[in-house]
């Protein structure tokens, strides 16, 4: 069988799927450009949602039907129209009721922990993934010579165990 | 399928040992942390606009249709601006301390009628009495959005520049007021020491 | 009379558990056979003890006692009989006895089916969970009694169940929740019996797993049920909300999952053990961590129970006490825990380790979301809010990763597999995958969108990676047909698991990018469309019910101009506590939800309603059904392959592993 041909084919055929894959998602950025009011209305929707009701219990603006939140997104529909960016927004909100009422903290000194200790955690794991075989890998290079022979006690010991036990094998099947 | 080899890992020994104990101090630390916040209020909402100034702008006054209240209304004293509502019953059971820390006290009191119908508002402070030196009618609520109000009843502590200082969320009364008192009388020294 | 013997049942249930805390253990330590084996009497009789104690606050429910503060807090006499089962668990002190009870029922269970296990095993295990059950009926005795009561003046009437809890789903959700939490407790107890013996070895990972297995699939059921009760009950469409209460359920989850994987490694291959140890340790701990957060009152939330300090603190040294001395005695003995063996870099255990660690970051990142504002908070900082947007920017892609490790985990052979082999196997199903993704939002909506394309690829992936091991393992075998056989109950649970989680995610992906949201005034007669499908507004009418009374919309759904159904949401106002609920309509189906509910009422008859279509939204759910389901059919298969006792004792003492 010709692996080397067999492997180049199914490459190229992963590469054709994986750049069809591109084009349809640059069809999806400039199909983007709906009308502005259909945008608009989508902004306000996930603005709502991004946006705390600052006297509920976690509950986002649109989720509740306090007067405080009812009176939010009201001026949240006022500032959109107004032409006010999504991070201006959140800048309105948070400046008067404090980043409580953004779902999305704000990376500053104080969330430094919060969002970048994911990302030192994952590179942890990469290290500990890589040492942790490697060490299992080596050992087994170099202290392989051990396995092979059993000294005389241990081959004794071994003989009255097998003596010992029944006919009954153990069914032990290489599984999950 | 025997075939390990009787291999130790490959940590020195004190390490491992030091490791093994970094669990352990980790949940230690998180419960203390977790000890000192039980009894804390999850709702509690410091007001992020201490040191800043309220609206030049407050909006029009309640009790008089035509005048259209501003900063420099408050005419350089310190104040408490009271948010209220007739539906909002806290503010009933509030009212009647209100008017005695304005009589008694010689308290100033602004109130800021928050989501309400001008005749029932005005009605009420003719039959409860009228702690404010005057009323700022909210009716959508947009001083309120700028000042950061979640509700009534709250109250705010501004100074004779139009500052605020303090926020309290919830009524006022015996229990609730000396702290707030505390800091009043402080900005009232602060403006007769000028 | 009835809950004076309750109470008295609660007492004697709390000597019978410290006795099993105690005895065994002192049996032990002096090797008196005697008291080792009374363990299992005294696990009994805790057990039946606390059936007591629930089954006399039950009868204080139905027969309307209303002299118990409890009852009277929780239930009504016009409260349906139903729902008086049900609120039993309806708040904090009644939930905190069933927690117990299911406890002592775990407890029974490990005591029944362990007796093949060596007797030190089993005092040291019985004793550990009855140690765990002498914190929590302390706690419930001091500062939750259930029992107690109006003497001698007794309430005319109750207060009546929160309406939303008088539902189906409540009266699941919390016993499927609560079996999951409580289920990690055997866990637990077999790791500190492990620690306390010095030793781990294959024969105790064996033990071990159907147990973490049975209890995960509990806890895959309870988390379920709580978003389906939380999507149809709450009104606004959502099934997740990443609402810090919801996160308690989903850490020990994530810790769990990484057990059952952990605990493979270890009884395959005699690895990883310490880890498995501190996993099966940290995820009880989890448990435990949930249970405090929800009742301490120190986060926000709608699902929280009322609270009190005093029983916040209680709750904390509970935790402090079983979480820290279980990590003390870990530090002090783990080192005893020795792991061998080898692997290559592209083994199963590789792999294994890999989603391990993926599942703690994972969990990391629930973790630090959740508790971060509080801790902050405690450290004099700023007051902050960590949700949706933060989760899912994170987690998301997490899971997508751990989701194609799966296929390739399922794929690779212990110890060692060569490249060439393993892309041979994954050279089909990738093509698939990638075939299938991108086909199927063109198929779906005729455009292209990047994450359904990936949910969908994933599913492919999952299902055609699964295909292929199990093609490669039939025809490994000589037999054909006895090799479907052979395989093994827990093989197929472990496929159908894994397969389950791919549902969720496509049915997540799908139900994110695809519903369609309208919230519009109607008023009678009015049109409107919504994701293919015709709602006509015909105007309301007032309904009674048992407990409250209701306006009862009537919606027409038409598709193609001829009607499919009619959907009738309400807005119910319950008589006894004057609260208004929301009750959505749904027209459920395999491919998609139509949900009505009803919002306020407008000028002239009309009012504002919102309508949403949601596609694939019940895949979610029945992906987890699919998840639970296999491990339950993955437990039962490790049992028929219990290694009988004799000869487990001889490996136990004799070889040294």
């Amino acid at each position: 069988m010709n692996l080397h041909c067999c492997n180049t084919h199914w490459l190229q055929q992963a590469l054709i799927a994986l750049s069809l894959m591109m084009c349809g998602m640059i069809q999806q950025a400039l199909a983007a450009e709906l009308s502005s009011d259909v945008l608009m209305e989508k902004r306000f929707a996930d603005l709502s949602e991004q946006l705390r009701c600052p006297k509920c219990q976690n509950q986002s603006l649109a989720d509740s039907d306090a007067i405080i939140s009812r009176d939010l997104r009201r001026q949240l529909r006022e500032l959109l129209q107004q032409g006010y960016s999504n991070a201006e927004v959140k800048q309105y909100m948070a400046a008067r009721y404090g980043n409580f009422i953004l779902y999305d903290p704000p990376v500053e000194r104080a969330t430094l922990v919060l969002w970048f200790a994911p990302l030192l955690l994952i590179l942890l794991g990469a290290v500990i993934l890589y040492r942790v075989s490697r060490s299992h890998h080596r050992t087994s290079q170099t202290e392989h010579t051990k396995v092979d022979t059993l000294n005389q006690a241990e081959a004794k010991r071994l003989a009255n165990l097998l003596v010992s036990q029944d006919s009954k094998v153990i069914q032990v099947t290489d599984d999950a | 399928m025997n075939q390990d080899t009787t291999v130790a890992t490959n940590w020195s020994g004190w390490r491992w040992r030091l490791l093994l104990l970094l669990p352990m101090v980790l949940a230690f630390g998180m419960g203390a942390l977790l000890w000192k916040s039980i009894g804390t209020d999850p709702n509690r909402l410091e007001s992020n606009l201490i040191g800043k100034p309220i609206p030049e702008l407050l909006g029009p006054s309640l009790l008089d249709q035509q005048r259209l209240l501003q900063r420099s209304d408050l005419s350089g004293q310190p104040a408490l601006l009271n948010v209220w509502a007739t539906w909002c019953t806290s503010c009933a059971i509030e009212h009647p301390y209100l008017i005695q820390i304005a009589k008694l006290e010689q308290v100033r009191i602004i109130g800021i009628n928050y989501h309400d119908k001008r005749p029932q508002a005005i009605d009420w402070l003719n039959r409860l009495g009228n702690p404010y030196a005057f009323t700022v009618f909210d009716q959508q609520g947009d001083l309120g959005i700028e000042l950061g109000v979640t509700g009534a009843p709250e109250t705010y502590l501004v100074d004779a520049a139009g500052i605020i200082r303090a926020r309290h969320v919830g009524i006022l009364n015996e229990r609730t007021w000396p702290q707030l008192r505390q800091k009043y009388q402080q900005l009232i020294a602060d403006v007769d020491s000028q | 009379m009835i809950p004076e013997l309750g109470h008295l049942a609660l007492i004697l249930a709390l000597c019978l558990a410290i006795a099993l805390a105690v005895v065994p253990l002192f049996g032990n330590a002096t090797s008196q056979l005697r008291l080792q084996v009374a363990a299992h009497p005294l696990a009994l009789g805790q057990g039946c003890m606390l059936l007591l104690a629930y089954a006399a606050l039950t009868v204080s429910f139905i027969m309307d006692d209303f002299s118990v503060v409890y009852v009277v807090a929780n239930s009504n006499s016009a409260l349906p009989l139903p729902y008086k089962f049900s609120a039993v668990w309806g708040s904090h002190e009644g939930s905190l006895l069933l927690w117990v009870v299911i406890l002592s029922l775990w407890t029974i269970a490990v005591s029944l089916l362990g007796k093949r296990l060596p007797l030190l095993m089993q005092a040291r295990v019985l004793a550990v969970m009855g140690m765990i059950s002498s914190g929590f009926l302390a706690f419930t005795l001091l500062t939750s009694n259930p029992f107690k009561r109006y003497l001698p003046d007794a309430a005319i009437e109750g207060a009546d169940l929160n309406p939303l809890l008088q539902d189906f789903g409540l009266m699941i959700h919390p016993p499927m929740l609560y079996m999951g939490y409580v289920g990690f407790s055997v866990a637990f107890a077999f790791a500190i019996a492990a620690l306390m013996d010095g030793k781990v070895d294959a024969a105790w990972a064996r033990w071990v797993r159907p147990w973490t297995a049975m209890a995960w699939g509990f806890l895959t059921l309870g988390i379920a049920l709580g978003s389906w009760w939380a999507y149809y009950e709450l009104g606004w469409g959502g099934w997740w909300f990443w609402d810090p209460v919801e996160n308690a359920s989903l850490m020990p989850w994530l810790s769990g999952t990484a057990l059952l994987h952990s605990l493979a490694v270890s009884e395959q291959r005699r690895l990883f053990k310490s880890w498995t140890l501190l996993l099966a340790i940290l995820t009880f701990s989890l448990s435990l961590l949930g249970t405090f957060l929800v009742r301490s009152g120190v986060l926000t939330s709608v699902h929280a129970f009322a609270t009190d300090p005093e029983r916040g603190y209680f709750m904390l040294l509970l935790l402090v006490l079983c979480v820290g001395g279980s990590l003390v005695l870990y530090a002090l003995r783990a080192s005893t825990v020795r792991s061998r063996a080898v692997f290559n870099l592209l083994s199963r255990e590789t792999c294994l380790l890999a989603n391990n660690i993926l599942l703690m970051v994972a969990l990391a990142i629930v973790f630090l979301g959740t508790l971060y504002p509080l801790f902050l908070d405690v450290l004099g900082g700023e007051r902050i809010s960590v949700g949706a947007p933060y989760f899912n920017f994170l987690f998301v892609p997490i899971m997508a990763l751990l989701l194609l490790l799966l296929g390739i985990g399922i794929n690779v052979r212990w110890r060692a597999m060569p490249s060439q082999r393993l892309m041979h196997l994954l050279r089909q199903p990738l093509l698939w995958a990638l075939g299938a993704g991108f086909a199927w939002p063109w198929v779906y909506a005729g455009a292209f969108n990047a994450s359904v394309a990936l949910a969908g690829a994933l599913l492919v992936w999952l299902l055609a990676t699964s295909v292929a091991d199990l093609w490669q393992r039939v025809q490994q075998q000589n037999n054909a047909e006895s090799a479907w056989w052979k395989l093994g109950a827990s093989y197929y649970g472990m496929l159908l698991a894994h397969i389950g989680i791919g549902f969720t995610a496509l049915g997540i992906a799908m139900v994110s990018h695809y519903s369609v949201e309208v919230s519009l005034r109607m008023a009678p007669n009015d049109k409107v469309n919504v994701g293919g499908y015709q709602f006509i507004f015909d105007g309301v009418k007032s309904i009674d019910g048992p407990n409250y009374s209701s306006i009862q919309a009537q919606v027409q759904v038409l598709k193609n101009g001829s009607v499919q159904q009619i959907l009738q949401p309400e807005k119910r106002h319950y008589n006894a506590g004057q609260q208004v609920m929301t009750e959505v309509a749904i027209d459920a189906g395999l491919w998609r939800d139509l949900y009505v509910a009803m919002g306020e009422p407008l000028a002239q008859d009309s009012w504002a309603l919102r309508i949403h279509y949601k596609p694939f939204v019940r895949w979610i759910w029945l992906g987890a059904l699919l998840m639970a389901f296999g491990a339950g059919l993955a437990a039962w298969g490790k049992r028929h392959r219990f290694i009988p006792l004799p000869v487990a004792q001889t490996r136990h003492k004799g070889i040294n592993s």
